[in-house]
C-alpha cells in the first residue's frame, strides 16, 4: 500500500530531517511511527501525504508515485496533521460536505458515513457550529471524521490522540482497527507508546532522521516493552 | 514599561517578516521571504515616486500663487484620512482578535502593556504609510521654501505625531463596530456593512466640509478650496502646516497635546476593556443543534468555489479592502444616473474633453484594486495542508480563486458601467468599451493576483491585515493596476485615438493568457513548495 524507499529531506542546512528512510506498509497494517521530537516523523508523514517536497528517494501509494501521480495517490489517502487547523469559516457539516465533494463521495454514502462517525464521536448535534468556535478536541474529531468519510485505503495520522478525550480516543482506535480489517492500511506517528504497543502490528523507530528499527511489533521489541526498547535505542543507537 | 518594550519589540520584529529572514536558514523559503521584502521595498519606492510626483506638481502650482505651505497641510490631511480608514479596517485583527492573543495573555504582563504594544504595532504600520506621503512633501517644501534649521527636527517630530489621532479615532470606531456586531448572528456581514458605511461617511463628510470649490478652473480657486478644506475638515492638519511654515509654537504644542491626550485616552479605555472585548470577539455563538438530513453532492470546482466565497465573506477586512472600489463605482454610477445633466455638462467643458475616452481605463483601475486573488493564496494560512493533501489539481484550486474574483467583478462592472454609460449618454462604441475594458482588467488582474501570490505567499500571518493590506503581492497588484489604468488612459486622453482601447485589450488579454498558462504549467510544483 505504501512504499517509501531511501527518502531524504533536508531544510536547507547540512542536517537532514529525514535520511535514507525506507518503510513498507501493507494492506491491513497498523504501522506505528515513533521517535523523539524533531526526529523526522512529521516530515516523513507530510512527504507521504504529498504536502512536502523531498530531496531524493521515492514514495509510492498503491503502486503510484507521489511525484508522478499526486492526484491519483491522494485519492487513496487521508491525512490528519498533528494540529487540526481546519477552515474556521465553515461549520462542521459544511467542512465534511466539502471534503466529501472533493473525494467524490456519493450523497447516499456520505449521509450514512457522516451519521455513523459523527454519532460515534458525539459530534452530530454540534455540526452546525462554526469550526472556529470549536475546541481543539472537537476540531480533531471533525478532522478524523473527514478523513474517514471517503474510506481511504491509506490513512496517515500525525499524533491522532492528542486532544481527544478518552472515549473519543477509544472510538478512534476501534475505527482504525475496522478500517484495516477492511483491507486499508494506517501509518501513524505517536508519542503514546502504550497505545502503539497495543494497537500496531508493525512499528518503526526514527532517530535524527534515520530509521533505527522497523518491522513486526513482536520481532522488533522481543520480550521487552516498547518503552524500554525505545529508550534503549534512542539513547544509545 | 519594560513589559511594554519587550512586547513591542516582539511585535515590531515581525514587521514585514524581517525577523524571519534574519533567522531563517538558507532555503527556498528564505529566498521567497527575501523576494517578498524586496518587492515591498520596490513598491514603497514606486509609491514614494508617485508621491514625489504629486507633491511636486502641487508645490509648483502653490508656489506660483504664494501658498506653498498649503502643500504641507493638504498632505497631512490626505494621510490622516487614509490612516483613519486603514485603522478602522485594522482594529479587528491587529488590536483585537489577533492570532497570538491566548499565549500573550497567559504571560505575567500587564493588560495595559499588551494593549499598548498592539497600539504601537498599529501606529508603526500607519507611520510608514504616512511617511510615504509626508516625507516627499516635506523635502520638496524644504527645497523650495529654504526654511530655517529648526524646520528639519520639527518636521520629523510632526511626522511622528500625525498618525496618532487617526489611529486612535479609527481604533475607537473599529472597536465600537467590532463589539456591537460580535454577538450578532450575521456578524461578519454586519461588520462589513458597518465598515463600509463608516468609510463612506468619512469620505462624504470630509468633502462636504469643503464648500469653496467654486472656481475649479483657476489655480487660485483650487488652492483656496484646498486650504479651506484643511482648516475646516481637520484643524490638526492646519496646525501641522502652521508649525512647520511659521514656526508657531502654539500649533506645535497643539499637535503634541493631541498626541499625548489621544494616546492616553485610548490606552485608558483599551486597558480597562481589553480582555472583555477580546473575550466577546473570541466567544462565537454556537449554531442550532444539527439534525442529520440528506446531504447534496457538488462537483470539485464548485466545492472549492463555494469554500472561497465563504472564506471571503468570513473576513470583513478582506471584503472591505477588495469590494470598496466596486462600491465607489456603483456610487459614481448612481450619481451619473441621478445627475446626468450635470455630468454631461462637465464632460462638455474643454478641460475635460479627454474624459470620455479615459473613463473605461479609470474603471479598469478601480476593478484592479478590487482583486481578491492577490491575497487568496496567502489567506489559506495554516489551513493550506488541507488542499495540499487532497486530490485537487492546481488548476482546480486556482480556478476556484479566480472565480471568486470574477463573481465580484462581473456584476460590479455590468451594473456600475451600465449606470455610468447611461448617465454620460455614451454612444454605441463607448458602451462597448465601457464593458470590455473593465471586464478585461477583471480577468487580467484576477490571474495576475494569483500569479503574484503564488510567488510571494504570506502564509505565517497572525492577523489578516498582514495579508490583505501589507503583503507584497497585494501592494504590487495595486501598484500595477494603477499603472495599467493610467498608461493607456494618458495615451487615450492625449491622442483621442480609437485604437487605444482595442490595442490595450489585446495586449492585456495576451499577457493574461501567458500568465494563466505559466500558472498551470508551474502550479503543481509551486503549490507543493508552499509552506
Amino acid at each position: 500500500m505504501l512504499t517509501i524507499e531511501h527518502l531524504v529531506k533536508s531544510y536547507g542546512g547540512d542536517v537532514k530531517a529525514v535520511d535514507d528512510l525506507s518503510i513498507h506498509v501493507y494492506p491491513g497494517d497498523i504501522y506505528g511511527f515513533i521517535g523523539h521530537n524533531g526526529a523526522g516523523k512529521t516530515t516523513t508523514l507530510r512527504a507521504v501525504a504529498g504536502i512536502l517536497s523531498f530531496d531524493s528517494g521515492s514514495i509510492r501509494v498503491n503502486g503510484r508515485s507521489i511525484l508522478d501521480d499526486p492526484i491519483g495517490c491522494k485519492k487513496d489517502m487521508a491525512y490528519i496533521p498533528d494540529n487540526p487547523d481546519l477552515y474556521e469559516h465553515l461549520t462542521g457539516i459544511q467542512y465534511l460536505n466539502f471534503v466529501a465533494d472533493i473525494y467524490g463521495v456519493s450523497g447516499a454514502d456520505r449521509d450514512v458515513r457522516i451519521k455513523r462517525y459523527a454519532d460515534a464521536f458525539e459530534m452530530t448535534p454540534r455540526l452546525n457550529d462554526l469550526i472556529g468556535s470549536c475546541s481543539h478536541g472537537m476540531k480533531q474529531k471533525i478532522a478524523v471524521i473527514s478523513a474517514l468519510i471517503h474510506a481511504p485505503k491509506l490513512l496517515l495520522l500525525d499524533e491522532p490522540f492528542v486532544g481527544l478525550d478518552p472515549k473519543a480516543a477509544h472510538t478512534l482506535k476501534g475505527f482504525m482497527k475496522e478500517l484495516c480489517e477492511q483491507g486499508s492500511a494506517i501509518f501513524f506517528s505517536t508519542h503514546v507508546l502504550e497505545v502503539a504497543e497495543k494497537l500496531c502490528n508493525k512499528i518503526a523507530i526514527i532517530k535524527q532522521g534515520k530509521l533505527i528499527a522497523a518491522g513486526d511489533m513482536d520481532t522488533v521489541k522481543g520480550d521487552e516493552s516498547l518503552e524500554t526498547l525505545f529508550l534503549e535505542l534512542t539513547d544509545h543507537a | 514599561m519594560r513589559e511594554y518594550w519587550i512586547l513591542s519589540k516582539l511585535q515590531l520584529s515581525s514587521l514585514f517578516g524581517i525577523n524571519k529572514i534574519v533567522h531563517m536558514k538558507n532555503s527556498p523559503d528564505k529566498k521567497q521571504a527575501k523576494r517578498s521584502v524586496y518587492s515591498l521595498i520596490a513598491t514603497a519606492f514606486a509609491l514614494a515616486y508617485f508621491s514625489v510626483f504629486y507633491s511636486l506638481a502641487l508645490a509648483t502650482a502653490f508656489a506660483q500663487i504664494g501658498m506653498l505651505p498649503t502643500l504641507l497641510g493638504l498632505m497631512a490631511f490626505a494621510s490622516t484620512m487614509l490612516l483613519l480608514m486603514f485603522s478602522i479596517f485594522e482594529t479587528k485583527g491587529v488590536l483585537f482578535g489577533f492570532g497570538d492573543y491566548d499565549i500573550v495573555m497567559s504571560w505575567p504582563v500587564g493588560v495595559r502593556a499588551v494593549a499598548a504594544s498592539r497600539v504601537t504595532s498599529m501606529y508603526a504600520y500607519n507611520f510608514i504609510y504616512a511617511a510615504l506621503l509626508l516625507v516627499p512633501a516635506g523635502v520638496i517644501y524644504a527645497g523650495m521654501a529654504h526654511p530655517a534649521w529648526w524646520y528639519y527636527p520639527l518636521f520629523i517630530l510632526m511626522t511622528l505625531l500625525i498618525p496618532a489621532l487617526p489611529t486612535i479615532i479609527g481604533a475607537i470606531l473599529g472597536t465600537i463596530l467590532t463589539v456591537a456586531t460580535a454577538r450578532m448572528k450575521k456578524r461578519n456581514i454586519m461588520n462589513i456593512l458597518g465598515q463600509m458605511v463608516l468609510v463612506l461617511a468619512i469620505m462624504v463628510l470630509s468633502f462636504r466640509m469643503n464648500t469653496s470649490f467654486t472656481d475649479a478652473s483657476s489655480i487660485q480657486g483650487n488652492a483656496n478650496a484646498m486650504q479651506s478644506l484643511v482648516e475646516q475638515a481637520y484643524p490638526p492638519a492646519a496646525w501641522f502646516q502652521n508649525a512647520l511654515s511659521t514656526g508657531s509654537v502654539a500649533d506645535a504644542l497643539g499637535m503634541l497635546a493631541i498626541f499625548g491626550i489621544s494616546i492616553s485616552l485610548l490606552l485608558l479605555f483599551i486597558g480597562k476593556n481589553f480582555v472583555a472585548i477580546n473575550s466577546r470577539i473570541k466567544s462565537t455563538p454556537t449554531g442550532e443543534t444539527f439534525v442529520m438530513r440528506a446531504q447534496v453532492r457538488s462537483g470539485k470546482v464548485k466545492a472549492l468555489f463555494h469554500n472561497e466565497i465563504k472564506r471571503y465573506f468570513s473576513s470583513s477586512l478582506y471584503v472591505v479592502n477588495t469590494a470598496f472600489g466596486y462600491i465607489m463605482l456603483l456610487a459614481a454610477g448612481a450619481f451619473c444616473l441621478v445627475k446626468p445633466e450635470m455630468v454631461k455638462e462637465a464632460l462638455r467643458t474643454p478641460e475635460l474633453d479627454f474624459a470620455r475616452s479615459v473613463i473605461p481605463f479609470v474603471i479598469g483601475w478601480i476593478v484592479s484594486m478590487g482583486t481578491t486573488s492577490a491575497s487568496a493564496i496567502s489567506m489559506e494560512g495554516k489551513t493550506l495542508w488541507i488542499v495540499k493533501s487532497m486530490p485537487v489539481s492546481a488548476r482546480d484550486w486556482l480556478t476556484g480563486k479566480l472565480m471568486l474574483n470574477l463573481l465580484l467583478a462581473v456584476p460590479g462592472v455590468l451594473i456600475g458601467c451600465t449606470m455610468v454609460a447611461a448617465g454620460i449618454g455614451a454612444d454605441a462604441t463607448e458602451w462597448l468599451w465601457m464593458y470590455v475594458v473593465p471586464l478585461t482588467y477583471a480577468m487580467a488582474f484576477g490571474v495576475f493576483g494569483l500569479w503574484l501570490n503564488i510567488r510571494m505567499p504570506k502564509l505565517d500571518w497572525q492577523g489578516e491585515a498582514e495579508v490583505v493590506k501589507q503583503s507584497a503581492s497585494v501592494m504590487i497588484c495595486v501598484f500595477a493596476g494603477m499603472a495599467a489604468g493610467a498608461a493607456p488612459a494618458v495615451v487615450a486622453g492625449l491622442t483621442q485615438s480609437p485604437w487605444v482601447q482595442p490595442i490595450t485589450v489585446i495586449v492585456i488579454l495576451s499577457l493574461t493568457l501567458w500568465m494563466w498558462r505559466s500558472l498551470l504549467k508551474s502550479g503543481e510544483r509551486r503549490l507543493l513548495q508552499l509552506n
